[in-house]
């Protein structure tokens, strides 16, 4: 049965915004940002709404040709070959922004949870459900994501509130020095960690010029949600050991003073978190798995179902050769988002331009 | 004023009700309640009444069959008539009394128009010039009156078949609201609509079923409220359906829907008038079939199969809270035991050590796994309610206090099983117990167990991943169009509010505003 | 039917690769609720484990409540394999609650062994308390259990909260102390308790079924009587991992009050004259630390306070002075001394370093060592101001 254009919004921003929210919080490189003692809670979520200006840019072109949605736009603006070649790069924009947070939930689970069980068949429970959302199909996507949005929102906040007597702001300081060049250079970099979520989220179709006010919905979304996690993460741990420490927020239950019934249920918190997370890695896969096979001609259940194997495979290898790709993922932080920001930026550019001369 | 045009044509008759209207129309050339005869188009009646007769005789396998009545009879102007009926099915006696007396008696010559108007004192009575509709009306319980020469006959509707009386409804039973339930007779049933709803745009309409065993069915809608596409689609959808199915309503929806692996409903089957007549005012379409005592609506959501009507029978607040009681039992039932399993299992540091005490000494002498324990008194809990439902009467309540109360002790005394794994099983049945609708309960039993499994697999892990699957599986089926977990997800295109009791503002109902009453 | 054969093959496909993720019945461990260390004689530690029992009908009527189980050993784990090899099931650290030192082990640096555990892998909270005890380490944790209640766990976390709403302990868990460490902000200091052997409860020492002796009825005259033999006794100070001070239960109170986690407190306060003695109750304290311009601190308190008992005879105006004069000048006194015990065990108790912190800018974390020396460099100075909440101001 056919919907009306706008149908399926609010779960496409509740989606988008958990995806958001799990990019600006469980992918940061802890490493850089604490040791030159970023503040995270103000660089991050102003990444966030620098990370827009690319989207509302396509949003922009997207209104003028007329298109419903970013394959319709690369339609208007290249050849079938360059369809095919950008569609490539948003697929491998997606693979990797869909790989960071499983990968780390894997982690969690892996070290905290299920101590006694090999990588492959904790990812194995990842798997399936990734699959079959993939297989399913974006309406059941945004679907299950505005049912999970409301939990993951209220696990979120339980982790904050339940972590309140252990708060200290003296932990934020030092306060960051007057180098502004290196917070903002952080800022911009780090605002291509929502790069893919954002450009892929234009994959759903609706109806031409409410993409820009989808996508900001989305970040105001998830903006709360992030600055206020952040913060209680530097409200909990001092930057001095926050550069060692994978998940904070997970671990600030783990660390809260004194008995509690509730207080132990952070394992439940994380369940939810991976919950979320395998829901924004179906998002984004099967908006690539789209792109890929109007370019293709295949059916898109099975390229979504093969982009999620290939993620699967990707954080397996990951888990196995930890150090190894931890490198290649501190490249792939900047270089992963441009897979994504040219092409699009590049249709979006195109689109104006034969707007324009037409 | 298309609606206001559509609504005379259904007061004109141009669009039959199954009900009649009892005025004299137009020959008709197919038959009013029956479906379609079988297998053949229009067969015009012979005009000597002997053909008649051996054609009848010959249709209804008189006289191998000793129920097939043919009677002849001759007025006093020496004309005859034939009065063919099936005894058991029609009310011989009011034959007898109001027809063939009568017509004994009659001076007048024999003919439909003639007999109709002056001669027989029957109320449901309508021309019939197509025989295959006629001995078809024959075989549902009229009685057809044939005439020397004459290319129509009457049909005397003199139904006289035993039915069971409208009785209280055992399967949907609540405190306040009507009790009465529908029964097997069509008749009765689109009566019983029609108490509650007395609307010049209530439309019942013969459903488009074809089938080998000649099963009439009728589809009951508000005009206004009703999305007309998706009438349109049902209608469809009942032509499509293979003829060779024996209807009824359970098996009218796997038709429906195809034969899916899904164990959730995707209709509704009630026994309630009030029921049905408060989906039928939401803008929902409902499917009455002939031998089945429930109706079948749809497009239905989750939340339909999760309301009772004794909700909208409180004020809201009451109402609210017995709704959020229910949902609470029915994620118990799903849930706990899976949890409860994956703690067991996977996660004893969430559990507080009391709890941790107090299930390890109670498993002390248990031998079996605590996997297989949860699985084994789930499958015994089964076993109980299905005991319970096929021994009839106060033996069938004393089963589940046996099983209930004697096993469950007996089990613990025995070691067979640990007190605090019979708890959670047992808290979970009572959980299942609250869910409104029968087959929905069945599906979270089947839902729970595959919770267990992979509770038993993966702890939290599995039950997450299980928990996924499910809510994407939930997503995405519709029933006729409408997503099965609207309005929670999507927002749109379903009655508001889906948990909480919605208030009843007298307001615009149906699809016009989007935001029809509560129903039940 | 095609999406549930695509679901099967998928099932069928994953489930040989998914393996077992290592289930383990809940009745296949024993949970480890407190951890203990000792100086071993043999080995390097002494590591005592004390386990919830099993709460059965049988039990609840049987003295005590924890299981307690001990071995010499160089390592943790070579204690855990060691105690494993001799009981019927697995130890689980996930309920563990508490880690007590002995006041020797804690004097050799033992804390250490903290660091050199893996929380995650035993999946132990970063949350469990550190204690510190006087006597011995099996004393303590045999002390905490109580006659006929089985529930250990609740008991000792009991005698925790309820310690520190007296004021006179403070409360630290493992996740303080590695913060103390890796960012040197505040010194480490532990509540330290002692067991009194002498304490007689009415615990019955049955050596079999029949006996049954009842311990109140032969108790010496004047003899303590009542509760637990485990007490908590004051706070331990530390420099680095190593005890060096310490402090007992009034001056512990001092100490919550120096720095920001007082909860309440009693004080005793005798007039000059020595002719009465006043005993007044501290409701509430507002701190504020300020940095002077010679970088000198100033910890600024203000207190409410009630008289909780006084002579009879003492007017108002009496009761006011003593209030408002003496008691802050006796308490700023008190305060100095702890802060100077403070000092000369090394111990930046009276959190300096946050204060200092306060005051920093810059690109990178300050190193934990050079923060705690310049912590130790700095000696507060305490101004207090005392309100009498029964006073009309005091409302």
């Amino acid at each position: 049965m056919k919907y009306p254009p706008n149908s399926g919004r609010a779960g496409l921003i509740a989606s988008v915004g958990t995806a958001l929210f799990f990019c600006g919080v469980f992918s940061i490189e802890g490493t850089r940002a604490y040791a030159q003692n970023v503040p995270t809670y103000i660089a991050i979520p102003l990444a966030l709404l620098l990370s827009l200006a690319p989207v509302l840019l396509a949003a922009r072109a997207m209104k003028r040709a007329g298109a419903r949605n970013l394959g319709q736009l690369m339609r208007f603006s290249f050849s079938r070959v360059f369809c095919f070649a950008a569609s490539l790069s948003l697929a491998a924009g997606a693979l990797f922004a869909a790989a960071n947070p499983l990968a780390d939930c894997a982690r969690v689970l892996h070290k905290l949870v299920y101590d006694g069980a090999a990588y492959r068949s904790i990812l194995a429970f990842v798997f399936v459900p990734l699959a079959v959302l993939c297989v399913k199909g974006l309406a059941c996507i945004t679907r299950t994501g505005l049912i999970m949005a409301a939990p993951l929102a209220a696990s979120v906040a339980a982790a904050l509130l339940t972590a309140v007597p252990g708060y200290d702001t003296a932990r934020l300081f030092p306060l960051p020095g007057c180098e502004i060049i290196d917070a903002a250079s952080f800022t911009a970099s780090y605002s291509f960690a929502f790069l893919p979520v954002l450009i892929l989220s234009l994959v759903f179709p609706q109806n031409p010029g409410t993409h820009s006010k989808t996508a900001v919905k989305a970040a105001l979304f998830a903006l709360p949600f992030i600055t206020l996690s952040l913060l209680a993460v530097r409200l909990s741990y001092p930057a001095a050991m926050l550069g060692g420490i994978s998940m904070p927020l997970y671990r600030m239950g783990l660390v809260r003073p004194g008995p509690g019934f509730l207080l132990r249920l952070d394992k439940l918190l994380i369940m939810l978190w991976l919950a979320g997370s395998i829901i924004s890695a179906a998002l984004l896969l099967r908006c690539a798995g789209e792109l890929l096979s109007d370019a293709l001609g295949v059916r898109k259940g099975l390229t979504a179902f093969m982009l999620a194997l290939i993620c699967i495979m990707s954080v397996l290898a990951e888990a196995h050769g930890a150090e190894r790709t931890a490198v290649i993922r501190s490249y792939l932080f900047i270089y992963g988002a441009l897979l994504t920001l040219v092409p699009t930026a590049a249709a979006s550019l195109a689109a104006l331009f034969k707007r324009r001369m037409a | 004023m298309d609606r206001f045009q559509a609504l005379f044509r259904i007061l004109s008759g141009k669009i039959k009700s199954a009900g009649g209207t009892g005025a004299p129309d137009p020959v008709p050339r197919s038959g009013g309640m029956g479906c379609d005869s079988e297998g053949s188009g229009f067969r015009p009646i012979p005009k000597k009444l002997s053909s008649v007769e051996r054609e009848a005789g010959e249709a209804l396998n008189f006289p191998r069959d000793p129920d097939a009545v043919l009677r002849r009879v001759k007025s006093r102007s020496g004309e005859e008539a034939l009065a063919v009926c099936i005894s058991g099915l029609t009310d011989e006696a009011r034959l007898d009394e109001f027809v063939l007396q009568p017509i004994l008696r009659s001076g007048l010559p024999l003919t439909p128009v003639a007999v109709m108007q002056g001669v027989i004192e029957v109320g449901e009575v309508r021309r019939e010039a197509d025989f295959n509709a006629a001995l078809d009306a024959v075989r549902r319980g009229s009685a057809a009156l044939f005439f020397q020469g004459a290319d129509s006959c009457l049909i005397l509707g003199l139904h006289g078949f035993e039915r069971r009386q409208v009785g209280e409804a055992k399967n949907e039973q609540t405190v306040l609201g009507p009790k009465e339930c529908f029964t097997e007779c069509i008749k009765t049933d689109v009566a019983l609509i029609r108490r509650h709803i007395a609307s010049a745009e209530l439309v019942v309409e013969q459903a488009p079923v074809s089938n080998i065993s000649g099963t009439r069915a009728v589809l009951v809608y508000h005009f206004s409220a009703a999305k007309p596409e998706v009438v349109e689609k049902l209608r469809e959808k009942l032509k499509e359906m293979p003829s060779a199915v024996y209807l009824t309503g359970g098996t009218a929806e796997q038709m429906l829907f195809g034969n899916t692996l899904s164990p959730m409903p995707r209709v509704l089957l009630t026994e309630r008038p009030d029921r049905a007549a408060s989906h039928i005012l939401s803008g929902r379409i409902a499917l009455l079939i002939d031998g089945s005592p429930e109706a079948v609506i749809l497009p239905i959501t989750l939340f339909s199969l999760m309301n009772s009507p004794e909700d909208v029978y409180m004020n809201r607040a009451v109402g609210s809270l017995l709704r959020v009681i229910r949902y609470l039992g029915a994620l118990l039932s799903v849930l706990m035991p899976g949890y409860f399993l994956s703690l067991a299992l996977y996660h004893q540091g969430i559990l507080s050590t009391e709890v941790l005490s107090t299930v390890v000494a109670s498993r002390r002498m248990v031998f079996e796994p605590i996997g297989a324990e949860l699985l084994l008194l789930l499958i015994i809990f089964q076993l109980i309610r299905e005991a319970g439902q096929r021994v009839p009467g106060s033996i069938g309540q004393a089963i589940g206090i046996i099983g209930g109360l004697i096993m469950g002790q007996a089990a613990v005394s025995a070691h067979l099983a640990s007190s605090v794994v019979l708890i959670i099983v047992a808290a979970s049945g009572l959980g299942n117990f609250c869910i409104p609708d029968y087959r929905t309960q069945l599906a979270a039993s089947y839902i729970r167990l595959a919770f267990v499994i992979s509770a038993w697999l993966g702890g939290l892990l599995g039950m997450t991943s299980a928990l996924i699957v499910m809510l994407a599986r939930l997503a995405s089926i519709e029933s006729f169009g409408m997503p099965y977990l609207a309005p929670l997800s999507p927002k749109r295109r379903a009655a508001r509010p889906a948990l909480f009791r919605g208030p009843i503002t007298g307001g615009a109902i149906g699809r016009a505003s989007g935001k029809s009453e509560d129903v039940m | 039917m095609k999406s549930a054969v695509i679901f099967i093959l998928i099932l069928t496909f994953i489930l040989p690769l998914a393996a077992c993720l290592g289930p383990v019945s809940i009745d296949e461990y024993g949970y480890v609720i407190s951890i203990g260390i000792d100086e071993g004689k043999t080995k390097k530690h002494y590591f005592v484990f004390a386990l919830q029992r099993e709460l059965t009908e049988a039990d609840a009527q049987n003295e005590g409540g924890a299981v307690i189980l001990a071995e010499e050993a160089d390592g943790f784990d070579e204690a855990v394999a060691a105690i494993e090899a001799r009981v019927p099931y697995a130890l689980s650290f996930s309920r563990v609650g508490f880690f007590v030192f002995s006041g020797k082990a804690a004097q050799n640096g033992a804390l250490s062994l903290l660091r050199e555990l893996s929380f995650d892998s035993l999946k132990v909270r970063a949350s469990a308390a550190v204690m510190i005890s006087e006597g011995t380490v099996v004393d303590f944790l045999g002390g905490l259990s109580a006659n006929n209640d089985a529930n250990v766990s609740k008991i000792q976390t009991a005698v925790m909260l309820d310690s520190r709403m007296t004021g006179r302990v403070t409360v630290m868990s493992a996740a303080r102390l590695f913060e103390s460490m890796d960012a040197g902000s505040y010194g480490f200091c532990a509540p330290i308790g002692t067991t009194d052997p002498d304490i007689v409860t009415s615990m019955s020492e049955k050596k079999t079924e029949a006996e049954g002796e009842d311990p109140l009825e032969q108790a010496e005259p004047n003899a303590r009587i009542g509760g637990l033999k485990t007490y908590l006794s004051g706070t331990a100070l530390f420099s680095g991992l190593v005890m060096t001070g310490v402090l007992d239960r009034e001056q512990t109170m001092y100490l919550n009050l120096a720095n920001g986690e007082f909860k309440t407190g009693t004080v005793s306060l005798d007039t000059p004259d020595g002719e009465y003695t006043f005993v007044i109750t501290l409701l509430s304290a507002k701190r504020r630390v300020k940095r002077e311009e010679d970088s000198a601190v100033r910890i600024e308190l203000r207190l409410s306070a009630a008289v909780h008992s006084a002579p009879g005879q003492v007017t108002p105006d009496t009761l006011d002075k003593v209030m408002t004069e003496q008691l802050p000048s006796e308490l700023e006194k008190r305060l100095s001394e702890v802060a100077s015990l403070a000092h000369e065990a090394g111990c930046d108790a009276m959190r300096m370093g946050l204060t200092l912190l306060r005051g920093m800018r810059g690109t990178a974390p300050v190193p934990p060592n050079e923060l705690r020396a310049l912590a130790l460099s700095v000696t507060p100075e305490f101004r207090l101001t005392v309100v009498n909440a029964e006073s009309a101001d005091g409302l």
